[in-house]
């Protein structure tokens, strides 16, 4: 291997690189890092080893293992070049395929693109999937191009020009003016202004200087620094050199949590590969300037993440901060003028010395210039790693990028900055985020997690588990967080546990106060911001909680009481039989019922109850209602014995075509409804409105089941008739019916909304007693039992075939 | 023969300074746990105080002065984890292995423990099992993980 002696060398050496290298290289760009391994990236690796050797391809095709490529939640992920195909949820079985038609034939496997969440189609372009359409990735985007181990894929894409432009064009003096012209900001969360810290430092007394960079990424639900680091190791390194060379130091830590085990091992191969090239050690590039880096792994404490602690860390010491008065610029690591700063803060570094820092002022805010790396994570569609421009919006982020709220639930707050951070509710989503505008609101950007909560979190439940966090990760040096956080857990412990009082209001509110004040570091000052901000935006929560002993949103479970709706239930056994503390009585065919001083709240029987039945419910603030006594607990089931299982199974409807086709050709046919309809909504619609249009439209007559006349009545609309769904079906098998509206026998029925046991038994009695009646499920859940069936499928295509089956009869009418 | 296997660690690190947390890492890598002959063994070898290494391995999570099982079982408590049911999950490895958080099984098969945030945050709950991830886990699969292994 040559030592580069010159910027010239370099720029040999890059230009040798890129000459050697075929840019229609087929090469497999493959996800290798924690999040896509523990979705199963290496079983992937493994089946594309095998199949590449297969087909005689092991010298043909190129596998590179790349560091995170943002999008996690629709890992393993992967890229083909050069025709940059992009594949999402990559499995070892679609591996065959893949090489077979993609890499072999230039063909799509559609399967494995990506899906619009709206349309269902599949996307092929990267920038069309709504993920990244809104990104802008200047720090994360060379990810997929880099085998992060390999040093020459960085050289490929320039790497290391910015520190041979530094080191030969400009003096410490013009670099760190151009980064303070950037207005580059700390992305660790303090957003100090970098070229002022490095100005501190340069012109502080005292030798040897240190830099560090901040690895240490505690803030639970925040992982940008550990994508960078393990997929683009060497633009930190290089932005760490230039800063060395910046402010005068000779000597660099980095500094990584040990439960970042591959960013340690990546950083340390860019080290050492790095040291090989003369690009670390004496005489960097000829220019004189000599620096040297070691790696030192955390042991695994929060509080450590601080600036002083870190030091006092790397020093071989307990990681407790130090008091403040004294600037780490002037007295940091041993006692020597120090810079330390954030993983990305320095991967920005490079880009600012190549563009200038006029480019990097042109993106971002006033205040807060380039791009800013956020975890998006929580009850959000879409997770993952998202780059963009600071000032976007928190709706932009979450609703743009992230999809919105998982299963059509709503939006309640978004938690911001980790345990130092707040949760900014619902009124503020269209707040720009950058350094000063969270804070306003009582949150922080913090280093960017942004765990989004939904309709089903509880607010001082969260404030909890935060504070409850930092009281184990406090080192107890200082009182007011010590004590602090101690007695705030206390009453909080109590308020979700049933035990809160009068006044715990207060005694909180004062304990957030005196701790911002009165604490050594920025763990105990900002570790009232969760209780803060919950108090003030989510007051009612809190006194739900202690005057009427109730949790909103059913989540405290002293606070909860499990319960069988004997109306739901149909006796299918599976919650009796997955309770570990058998506290449920019951039997085949009866209603069950749990025995609330057995119950433990574990909640298990809540998630075992199928939801098509939904019989387990939770209530708060309230007790269950008596039990049926032993001898009611039979569930009645007329049809029970006509369930018989045949060879015909329904035909699925794929085409809504299909279905207004078979009911325009129909004689006489009939709409049974059931009372799922009236439950049943998607994105504001409901059901019930839906099929009252399409009866409507259709000129279908009703017959609306249980109790779903007065939904129908209440909307004006008059069914042809109201009877039980067991009674519609009696009749229905006896050829001697004339129909609801006595104008013949019906000769094909339409059912939606009965519940799935009812809908089985029905239909499968038609289909073996009624054998002139055809007979339509419109379910969004398949029955084998009629003649057509609509597929299994989501909310929103079921209610897409609604719209587009209303939309045909409309076309008639004209 | 324990000795041996220290020596060869802290050799590395004689001469330098700040080691004292990567060489108590580096064994605990090796052994597991800091048993008590490596605390004296350092202090022998590196004159660093009894008291300031018992300080160290005490503030530091990723330390245990215990020993630990062959299966370090880490479900991840951060919060991203939390809101989709780590703690879920937590209850289930506690009630699979039966230990509470923080203990090690009799026949030092299982160690449990939480760890604050493994950033897979987009695809919590998490859960870790010496070195290898699992996603998206549930209650029910991180049963039949622990079955599996104490069955290996």
């Amino acid at each position: 291997m040559k030592i580069l002696k010159t910027p010239a060398d370099l720029e040999q050496i890059q230009r040798e690189i890129i000459s050697s290298r075929d840019p229609n290289q087929l090469t497999i760009a493959l996800c290798t890092s924690t999040g896509c391994e523990a979705l199963g990236a290496q079983e992937v690796l493994d089946a594309f080893k095998l199949e590449l050797k297969k087909h005689g391809l092991e010298n043909r095709v190129k596998i590179r293992e790349t560091g995170c490529l943002g999008f996690c939640e629709q890992g393993p992920r992967l890229v083909i070049y050069p025709q940059e195909v992009y594949y999402f949820k990559v499995k070892a079985e679609d591996v065959p395929d893949i090489v077979s038609k993609t890499i072999l034939k230039n063909e799509i496997v559609e399967r494995i693109l990506y899906k619009d969440s709206v349309t269902g189609k599949p996307i092929q372009k990267l920038s069309d999937v709504p993920f990244y359409k809104y990104q802008n990735r200047l720090l994360l985007e060379n990810n997929a191009k880099v085998d992060p181990k390999k040093i020459e894929d960085y050289f490929a894409l320039g790497g290391y020009s910015a520190l041979a432009k530094a080191l030969s064009q400009m003096t410490p003096e013009q670099v760190l003016e151009e980064v303070k012209k950037s207005k580059l900001r700390g992305r660790g969360g303090g957003g100090f202004p970098t070229g002022r810290k490095w100005e501190s430092t340069r012109k502080a007394i005292g030798e040897p200087k240190y830099v560090i960079v901040n690895c240490d990424e505690g803030d639970p639900g925040a992982f940008m620094n550990r994508a960078l680091m393990e997929g683009n190791p060497h633009s930190i390194l290089e932005g760490l050199i230039i800063a060395a060379y910046a402010v005068g130091a000779s000597q660099g830590f980095v500094y990584v949590r040990q439960e970042y085990p591959l960013a340690v091992e990546n950083m340390q191969i860019a080290i050492e590969e790095a040291e090989k090239y003369g690009l670390l050690g004496k005489n960097i590039l000829g220019s004189g300037f000599d620096f040297s880096v070691c790696i030192h792994r955390g042991a695994g404490a929060f509080v450590s993440g601080e600036s002083t602690a870190l030091m006092n860390a790397i020093e071989g010491k307990v990681g407790e901060p130090r008091p403040k008065y004294i600037h780490t610029s002037d007295r940091g690591l041993y006692d020597k003028p120090t810079v330390l700063n954030n993983v990305e803060t320095y991967a920005n570094v490079p880009l600012i010395i190549n563009k200038g820092a006029e480019w990097f002022q042109s993106i971002g805010t006033e205040n807060s210039k380039g791009t800013k790396i956020f975890a998006l994570a929580g009850k959000v569609n879409n997770t993952g790693l998202v780059e963009v421009p600071l000032g976007v919006t928190l709706r932009d982020i979450i609703f743009k990028i992230g999809g919105g709220i998982r299963n059509n639930k709503k939006f309640k707050a978004v938690q911001t900055g980790g345990p130092s951070g707040g949760v900014i509710p619902k009124q503020y989503l269209d707040y720009p985020v950058d350094f000063d505008e969270l804070t306003k609101l009582g949150s922080m950007m913090g280093s960017g997690g942004m765990i989004v909560l939904d309709s089903d979190t509880c607010m001082v439940d969260v404030a909890r588990y935060f504070i409850n966090f930092l009281c184990d990760e406090s080192c107890g040096q200082c009182v007011p967080c010590r004590e602090g956080l101690k007695q705030a857990r206390k009453i909080l412990d109590d308020i979700v546990t049933g035990n809160g009082k009068d006044g715990d209001f207060e005694k909180l509110q004062e304990i957030a106060e005196t701790m911002s004040v009165a604490s050594l570091c920025a763990l105990g000052q900002t570790a009232a911001n969760p209780m803060l901000t919950t108090l003030r935006h989510f007051k009612n929560e809190y006194i739900a909680h202690i005057e009427e002993k109730k949790c909103p949103a059913l989540v405290c479970k002293k606070l909860l009481t499990f319960y069988i709706n004997p109306e739901k239930c149909t006796g299918c056994q599976y919650c009796a039989m997955s309770c570990s503390e058998n506290a449920i009585e019951g039997a085949m065919d009866k209603i069950h019922v749990i025995n609330q001083e057995k119950c433990t709240k574990c909640g298990t029987c809540f998630d075992m109850c199928p939801p098509e039945y939904g019989a387990v419910q939770k209530l708060s603030g309230e007790s269950a209602p008596p039990s049926i006594p032993a001898e009611h607990r039979w569930i009645k089931r007329p049809w029970a014995l006509a369930e018989i299982s045949a060879t015909k199974k329904a035909l699925i409807i794929s085409n809504p075509d299909v279905a207004v086709d078979l009911i325009k050709k129909a004689n006489h046919p009939l709409l049974v409804v059931g009372s799922n309809a009236t439950t049943a909504e998607y994105e504001g619609n409901q059901l019930i409105d839906v099929i009252i249009t399409l009866a409507r439209k259709a000129s279908i007559p009703v017959v609306a089941t249980a109790q779903t006349i007065g939904e129908f009545l209440k909307r004006d609309y008059k069914p042809a008739a109201s009877m039980s769904a067991t009674e519609t079906g009696c009749r229905l098998v006896d050829p001697e019916w004339k129909g609801v509206d006595s104008e013949g026998p019906h000769d094909l029925v339409l059912f939606v909304g009965l519940p799935m046991a009812t809908a089985v038994e029905l239909l499968s009695g038609l289909k073996n007693f009624a054998p002139k009646l055809k007979s339509i499920n419109l379910d969004n859940m398949y029955n084998q039992h009629a003649t057509w069936s609509l597929p299994s499928s989501n909310e929103k295509d079921w209610f897409e075939t609604f719209k587009v089956m209303i939309s045909k009869f409309e076309e008639g009418e004209n | 023969m324990v000795n041996a296997q220290l020596d060869k660690i802290i050799d590395k690190y004689v001469g330098k300074e700040g080691v004292l947390i990567q060489l108590l890492l580096d064994i605990q890598r090796e052994l597991n746990w800091i048993p008590k002959e490596a605390v004296t063994r350092i202090n022998e070898r590196l004159g660093i105080p009894v008291s300031d290494i018992y300080r160290v391995a005490s503030f530091y999570t990723a330390l245990s002065l215990k020993p630990r099982g062959k299966y370090l079982v880490r479900v991840c408590a951060g919060t991203a984890c939390y809101v989709r049911g780590g703690q879920r999950v937590l209850d289930a490895a506690e009630q699979a292995i039966g230990i509470k958080t923080g203990e090690t099984s009799s026949d030092l098969k299982f160690s449990l423990e939480t760890v604050n945030c493994l950033g897979c945050c987009a695809l919590g709950p998490v859960v870790e099992i010496n070195g290898k991830y699992f996603g998206t886990a549930t209650p029910k699969q991180m049963k039949q993980i622990i079955e599996r292994k104490r069955s290996a």
